[in-house]
Order: structure tokens, then C-alpha cells, then sequence
């Protein structure tokens, strides 16, 4: 089963009010760029990504600080960037991407932690050739879900 | 997450850290996205690229899995994890994953080659060279390499 098409038909929907679905676009558009970079379309997913990014960015006007959707919007930035082999871009993005989520109120709490932007920053850093730059982050992630969910948890696959 | 940790410690020459880290990863996906997800059958790929580069081909995690005469695979010997990379690159409807498919081809020829079962590698590496032609073939690769291979898939299959 395809999903796409049904993603397609929503953007569809979307584009017949504009100026009242910014959300529910951005959402689709996030999950259409998931669908093309898990099925190794990673031109697709560049797309996917810098428009989902520019979403965002309008929904976020007049607010003091980004969203968390945001910060996520960066990270797969990164992650379309790396796969379509700008790495140093991809790494600057996902920076922004951490840097967002450390201003969010859960991050501050402990009780999330941006796994995400550290993998796919790991992934970007790994391809630039530096790949010792990028065991600390993922250790943050390590020590985090130890903490939450104990050793060799299998609450999720990130 | 720990996938990617597995290449990080890769590329940094940690090889002993990094399979820990392929093994936990193996683990993980098992228990929750499944063994027919793509990167579950990347992880395999990496578990067998070590065992192969220590010439483990009778190690108990390696093991053949033809344990009764087969005259029809008399000269192939699918290894444990070989086997399951294969399943999860082609369990799907889509022909997405032909990219790691071809690498997968490839690196399965070296292992066969590697001890010394000549026809069987040969056989792997046209297979692997068929698929490249398919998937680019605008290009032009006489002896195709990992480095080749690896420029057609993410990172988190190197």
C-alpha cells in the first residue's frame, strides 16, 4: 500500500484554501518528504524538505521563538542536503536544528531529547570525512534514552 | 540511532565499538521495525562485511544455512545475515531498494571470493553489475567498486 497518493490528494485539498491550511500542508509536505527519502528519492526529498522548511518559517511569524516543528524542519533539511551529498550544509542546518530544540520547554525539562538532528548531523559529519565529530552527540542520545527507558530499550527504533 | 552510531565508529577505525554498536542496532530494528525494513537489511550487510573481513565464514552467527544437500544451491552459500538483507531489500512491492540490492550483490561476491568459492562470486558480482546498469545507465563503471555502490545509496548503508 502506497501512501503518496493519498498525501497528494491532501496537498490537493490543501491548495484550495491556502491562506487557512498552512499546517496541515506543512504536515503532509513533511510526511511526503519521509516517503521519498525512505524510498531512496532523494532529489524528492530535497524538494520536500526546503518547502516544508518554508512553511514553517511562515507559520512561525510574529511568535518570539521558533516551534519544535521548526527545529524539526531544519534537521530534515540536513537530512535531504546529505542525502544528495552536501554535507558541511547539511551540518549547519542541523546545528540550527539543535539550537532551536534547546529553547524548547521539554528539551530544557529533560524530558525529550532532539534525536533526529543528532543523527542526521552524525550522518552529514560522517560523509564530510569527520565522522570523530559526531560520537558526542549521539552519546547525548544514549544516555538519554538509558535514563528514559533503561539499556537496549526497544520503545522505538530511533 | 545506533546504526548510525555503528558507521561513525566505522569511519573513526573503531571496528570492535562499531560492531557492538551493529549488533545492538540489529537488535533494536528485530524487535521493532521488523526484518523486512531496508535498514535492518543494511545493518545485516555491515554484521557480514565484518565477519567476512576477519574470514568468519563458519563463525556461529555467520552460519550456512544449508544445512541439508541442496543440488540447487550446492554453490551458494547464503549466509545467516547475507540471507536476511536480501529479505528485507526485496520483501517489498516496490522496487525501491535496488540501489542496496546491487551493493548487497557485490558485497556478498567478496565474501564468496574470499573463501574461494570462485563460480558463486563471480555469479554475485554479475548479478550486482546488472542491477548498477539498470539503476544508472547513464553511466559507465568497468569494475564497479563500493565506492560506486555507495555513492547510489544513504549513508546508512556504507
Amino acid at each position: 500500500m502506497d501512501g503518496k497518493p493519498l498525501y497528494e490528494l491532501g496537498l490537493k485539498i490543501c491548495s484550495e484554501s491556502p491562506q487557512y491550511m498552512l499546517d496541515t500542508r506543512a504536515d503532509i509536505v513533511f510526511n511526503l518528504a519521509n516517503v521519498a527519502s525512505e524510498t531512496n528519492n532523494f532529489p524528492g526529498t530535497l524538494e520536500y524538505v526546503k518547502e516544508h522548511l518554508d512553511l514553517r518559517l511562515r507559520l512561525d511569524e510574529g511568535k518570539l521563538l521558533p516551534s519544535a516543528d521548526t527545529g524539526i524542519a531544519y534537521s530534515s533539511l540536513g537530512l535531504g542536503l546529505l542525502l544528495t551529498g552536501n554535507y558541511e550544509e547539511a551540518v549547519r542546518q542541523c546545528d540550527i536544528s539543535i539550537e532551536i530544540y534547546s529553547q524548547q520547554p521539554d528539551t530544557l525539562d529533560g524530558s525529550f531529547y532532539p534525536t533526529f538532528p543528532h543523527i542526521h548531523r552524525a550522518m552529514a559529519l560522517t560523509g564530510a570525512g569527520r565522522p570523530q565529530d559526531a560520537e558526542q552527540g549521539l552519546l547525548g542520545i544514549i544516555q538519554w534514552r538509558e535514563a528514559q527507558y533503561g539499556p537496549d530499550d526497544t520503545e522505538s527504533f530511533k | 540511532m545506533l546504526h548510525c552510531l555503528g558507521l561513525v565508529l566505522l569511519r573513526s577505525g573503531r571496528r570492535e565499538e562499531s560492531i557492538q554498536a551493529y549488533r545492538r542496532a540489529y537488535n533494536n530494528y528485530k524487535e521493532t521495525v521488523g526484518i523486512t525494513y531496508h535498514r535492518f537489511g543494511a545493518v545485516c550487510g555491515k554484521i557480514a562485511e565484518y565477519h567476512t573481513s576477519l574470514n568468519q565464514f563458519e563463525a556461529a552467527e555467520y552460519a550456512y544455512e544449508t544445512p541439508v544437500y541442496n543440488p540447487r544451491l550446492a554453490n551458494i552459500n547464503y549466509s545467516h545475515f547475507f540471507d536476511e538483507a536480501y529479505k528485507a531489500y526485496t520483501s517489498h512491492l516496490h522496487p525501491h531498494y535496488l540501489p542496496e540490492l546491487a551493493r548487497h550483490h557485490f558485497i556478498q561476491g567478496e565474501s564468496l571470493e574470499r573463501r574461494g568459492d570462485h563460480a558463486a562470486a563471480q555469479a554475485s558480482r554479475a548479478k550486482a553489475q546488472e542491477l548498477y546498469n539498470k539503476i544508472a545507465p547513464q553511466t559507465y563503471a568497468a569494475v564497479l567498486g563500493l565506492d560506486v555502490l555507495n555513492a547510489l545509496v544513504a549513508p546508512w548503508v556504507w
